[in-house]
């Protein structure tokens, strides 16, 4: 391992990290973070400026000065509140900020020396956090507020925004396209730089804040921006997509087999983990010799990829020089010690394919550098006559990425510029009313902090609109609402006791307590929860029977009902009878014609007997009901029904938010 | 969340899946299809949507057991099962209007996404002609739901054992020989689809075909699916899947659609066989 502690004044501590020959076999961590004592010496070296240049680097002005101070005083959870107040991802940005384009450009002690390795304590003390327990501290959640936003994605704009108006109260709902949540962190950067367990936990925090993430939800198309304003109820939507569309050079060749998007490539490996193939069942092809397209973070993530895929020579074609590279300068020093090859100063001209059409070269001309462009950094220009090509199996395209138009195409008033990015005002307001916007879907591509920067500051103002909005007439009910009973059809009785019941509604309404001590059924949870149920007879009115838990506990299905269907997160289980049992995933068993709320929260809301009321569950089975009945429930349970009709059967999993509106008319 | 209602075979190797995912029964066109990700280690596989029932909250997709994820689905999946990931729709709705006589004309289980499409062309006033072929009349499916909506319906297999003997393309032939077709609908086999799209180039009849490329979001963030359309590149999923038949290089698709053989049949031994052999 690098990294002997190092006491000299000028040089900075280096994070242990694994050697350069191991770990180009494994996906692990590169860097492994400091320990306690080499964060102590690091955060030493600190001036402690009463001028701090560092904090002026740092998009987000983070209080660099401040949480390294507590460092050094080894007061590691007042570290973490100090990075708290203005980052919302510290172990996240400490890792994947080009801090030495931030942070650490700006420290004076990179005037003679080496900067303050701000990341790395960054990152150490975040690390501290989660592994000590104290990063989940409950923030303060205001009162609810009962206003509801839509966050469109979830990268690290959108997990930024969904926390921060958690915290003001407001209800979040992140919808996200693809079927795991996290954005570029879990589909783009690779669990070497970025382990997917801190992504994880970052989203479970949301959640226990109570933040709602309904993934394969695809805005333009599941629902509509209109729609989430619209019929879905949610007071504002605030948009961060990203810029995920590849590029490619239009250029011959790139439609053979072996021309990958950098994207295409790092979601094979990230997202499906195709490098576990054919355990998991995504392909991704390598071959021997990889050339990548491009000198940023995306080029290199799939540089170092494809050398953990195997790939024997790996080259990065740049068209530029090192020094124009955009990429972090860490991950250009780990490429050079993992042996990938640079091509500076080339651009791809062509592609070269098979008869079969495969990839088996990249033809490249050479450059010079030329006058300064816009960006201030030199023209490359072609050296006439100067082809030559690099035998290839694979190429990668890393040469940038726009804007997906899909919202634009469904939400046609919304304002775009031509390279399709959302204009947004000083207040990250779109032109839409209560549409707001931010992270690479406004800015185009760059940066994590930047992304989290954009989701604070939509927060302030999203919560500073949300005040303006009249409050609407409802509420959701927390998750946990009880249900004491679940419904099942006369089949499924027969099935666990074989017998035929023959139960008649009259009846049961004039004993209910008729069946309850006699017949017995067990309900046993996937997580291993068993209570005793009582078949209490026929709910009224409808044709499932009831079977009650006789104890005061709820049947830890959290909303009413639940469907066939043994889906993430609800909690599953089986109902055992002394003829047999039934799981509750086979059939249609449990199907509910109300929902259960405690009279507390009747109280609270002011719901009396005979009133009506909407209900809008929300999930990705949504519905809204009208003309719900509000009555008294079973005399022995201090509960409220929410009845709704016949026709209409409740269908909630745990995970689906309910909301009760209430018409004032 | 997305739960298999009904599942029967069909035809030989194809099943019929009923499921029940309200949303994108809500919203879904012809033309459309979801992605499937049926479990942890699955991949994620784009299917058309063959049919769908608003009020019932169901969209039905016919499934072909023909490579390694397609068998998983149609072996391990049953009714009560449920599909762990099911986003949609995708994809643009199929182009639609009042043209005038049509022709929809498919191979294999092609036939299912075109049932809805040639449906609502059937409801837009046109005049619907569907060709339909098989190998043989085992692998034949929806005849009856094509007959149902369909002005003219054709059956063809190649050996004669339903319908005529022979292929579409013969039955197009003689159609354009005394028909004014204004319209032509084509979803199957590559080499298929190319095929019509020549006969129908010759008559400058209007064509569409809707291109089953390799997809892994279908969202438009990986090019995967990407196709060559006059001369440009496209990307299937967000572009298509139906594109002007007369600008799509068929010989392209075809070559991508064969990206993964040889891994895949290196591990699962079917011989490079599977995929684009298949509809
Ligand atoms: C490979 C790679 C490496 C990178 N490395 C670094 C690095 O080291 N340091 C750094 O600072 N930055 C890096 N970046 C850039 C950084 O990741 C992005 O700037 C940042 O993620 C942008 O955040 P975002 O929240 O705006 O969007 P994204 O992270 O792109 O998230 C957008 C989310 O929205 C979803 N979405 C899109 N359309 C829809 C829709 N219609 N409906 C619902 N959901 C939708 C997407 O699926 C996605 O999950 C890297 C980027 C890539 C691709
Ligand atoms: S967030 Fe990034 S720029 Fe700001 S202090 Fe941390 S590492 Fe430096
Ligand atoms: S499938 Fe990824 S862009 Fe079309």
């Amino acid at each position: 391992m690098r990294g002997a502690m190092q006491m000299s004044g000028t040089m900075r501590n280096i994070m242990p990290e694994q050697p350069a020959e191991i770990r180009k076999t494994n996906f692990e961590e590169i860097a492994k973070g400091y320990t306690e004592e080499m964060a102590v010496a690091e955060a030493q070296r600190c001036l402690n400026c009463p001028n701090p240049m560092c904090m002026t680097g740092c998009p987000v002005k983070n209080r660099i000065p401040q949480f390294i101070h507590a460092i050094t005083e080894r007061d590691f959870k007042e570290a973490f509140r100090i990075l708290k107040v203005r980052n919302s991802l510290p172990a996240i940005c400490g890792r994947v900020c080009p801090q030495e384009k931030q942070c650490e450009a700006k420290c004076v002690l990179g005037l003679k020396g080496e900067p303050v390795a701000i990341g790395n304590l960054e990152r150490f003390v975040a690390d501290y956090a989660r592994e000590h327990g104290f990063d989940s501290s409950p923030a303060v959640v205001h009162n609810l507020t009962g206003k509801r936003v839509a966050v469109v994605g979830s990268g690290p704009s959108g997990l930024t925004i969904a926390g921060e108006l958690a915290k003001y109260g407001h209800t979040v709902t992140i919808f996200e396209a693809l079927h795991k949540a996290g954005g570029v962190l879990a589909y783009g950067i690779p669990e070497f730089r970025l382990p997917k367990e801190i992504v994880e936990n970052e989203i479970n925090a949301l959640k226990e804040m109570g933040v709602t993430i309904i993934t394969n939800a695809i805005i333009g198309r599941t629902f509509t921006v209109d729609e989430l304003l619209g019929e879905e109820g949610f007071d504002a939507v605030y948009l961060a997509i990203g810029a995920s569309v590849p590029y490619f050079m239009n250029i011959p060749g790139e439609g053979l087999n072996g021309v990958y998007s950098a994207n295409e490539f790092l979601t094979r490996v990230n997202l499906m983990h195709a490098y576990k193939f054919p355990k998991t069942a995504t392909p991704i092809y390598i071959g021997k010799n990889v050339a990548v397209v491009g000198g940023g973070n995306v080029a290199f993530d799939a540089a170092c990829t494809a050398k953990r895929l195997g790939a024997e020579h790996v080259y990065i074609v740049y068209r530029r020089g090192k020094e124009e590279m955009p990429a972090r300068k860490e991950e250009i020093r780990y490429a050079e010690e993992e042996g990938i090859e640079f091509k500076f100063l080339n651009n791809p001209v062509r592609v070269l394919g098979s008869q079969d059409g495969k990839v088996v070269g990249l033809e490249c001309i050479q450059m010079e550098l030329g006058e300064p462009d816009a960006s201030g950094r030199r023209r490359p220009i072609e050296k006439k006559g100067s082809e030559f090509t690099i035998p290839v199996d694979t190429v990668i395209m890393a040469i940038g990425q726009g804007v997906n138009p899909l919202i634009k195409q469904t939400t046609p008033k919304l304002a775009v510029n031509e390279q399709g990015t959302i204009i947004v005002d000083e207040n990250c307001k779109t032109n839409v009313e209560g549409v707001f916007a931010g992270g690479d879907v406004v800015t185009g591509p760059t940066t994590v902090i930047s992304a989290v920067g954009a989701g604070r500051r939509a927060a302030y103002f999203i919560n500073e609109y949300l005040k303006t909005r009249r409050r609407r007439n409802q509420f959701h009910l927390p998750v946990g609402i009880s249900a004491r009973h679940c419904h099942v059809t006369p089949k499924v009785l027969e099935q666990l006791y074989g017998q035929r019941f023959r139960l008649s509604v009259k009846k049961y309404i004039k004993q209910p307590q008729q069946f309850a001590s006699n017949q017995r059924v067990k309900f046993v949870s996937d997580s291993g929860v068993e209570m005793n149920l009582s078949i209490v007879g026929p709910c009224r009115a409808y044709t499932q029977i009831e079977i009650s838990a006789t104890d005061a506990r709820t049947l830890g299905i959290p909303a009413i009902v639940r469907e066939s269907g043994n889906t993430k997160g609800s909690p599953g289980g089986k109902l055992v009878g002394p003829a047999g049992e039934v799981k509750l995933d086979e059939g249609a068993i449990v199907v509910a014609r109300h929902i259960h709320i405690s009279e507390e929260t009747a109280n609270k809301y002011q719901l009396k007997q005979g009133d009506r009321v909407k209900i809008r569950v929300e999930g990705p089975r949504s519905a809204t009901l009208d003309n719900v009945l509000v009555r008294a429930g079973l005399e022995d349970f201090d509960e409220v029904h929410l009845d709704t009709d016949e026709s209409n059967a409740l269908f909630v999993k745990s995970d689906d938010i309910v909301t009760i509106i209430i018409d004032d008319d | 969340m997305n739960i298999i209602l009904k599942k029967a075979e069909i035809a030989k190797n194809t099943f019929e899946f009923l499921i029940r995912t309200p949303y994108v029964a809500q919203k879904c066109e012809p033309g459309q299809f979801v992605i499937l990700h049926v479990d942890e280690n699955a991949e994620r596989v784009p299917m058309t949507i063959a049919d769908f029932d608003r009020v019932a909250g169901t969209i039905t997709l016919i499934i072909q057991d023909i490579g390694s994820t397609s068998h998983h689905i149609c072996h391990d999946f049953n009714e009560g099962d449920n599909i762990l990931d099911l986003a949609g729709p995708l994809g643009q709705p199929a182009q639609m209007g009042n043209f005038g006589k049509v022709v929809v004309i498919s191979g294999g289980i092609g036939v299912a996404p075109v049932f809805p499409i040639a449906r609502k062309y059937k409801q837009l006033g046109n005049y619907v002609i569907g060709i339909t072929g098989a190998k043989s009349k085992e692998f034949l499916i929806w005849q009856d739901k094509m007959q149902s909506i369909c002005d003219e319906n054709f059956t063809v297999t190649e050996d004669g054992s339903a319908g005529e003997k022979g292929l579409v393309t013969d039955i197009l032939d003689e159609i354009l020989q005394h028909d004014k077709v204004v319209y032509v609908l084509t979803i199957g086999s590559v080499p298929m689809m190319k095929k019509v799209t020549e006969i129908t180039k010759k008559h400058g009849i209007r064509t569409v075909a809707s291109l089953n490329a390799i997809m892994l979001d279908g969202l438009g963030m990986c090019g995967g699916c990407r196709v060559t359309v006059d001369g440009k590149t496209k990307f299937a999923c967000c572009d298509g899947p139906e594109f002007d038949a007369h600008l799509v290089d068929f010989d392209n698709l075809l070559m991508r659609q064969g990206m993964y053989h040889s891994q895949e049949s290196e591990v699962y031994g079917c011989g490079g066989q599977c995929k684009c052999q298949a509809q």
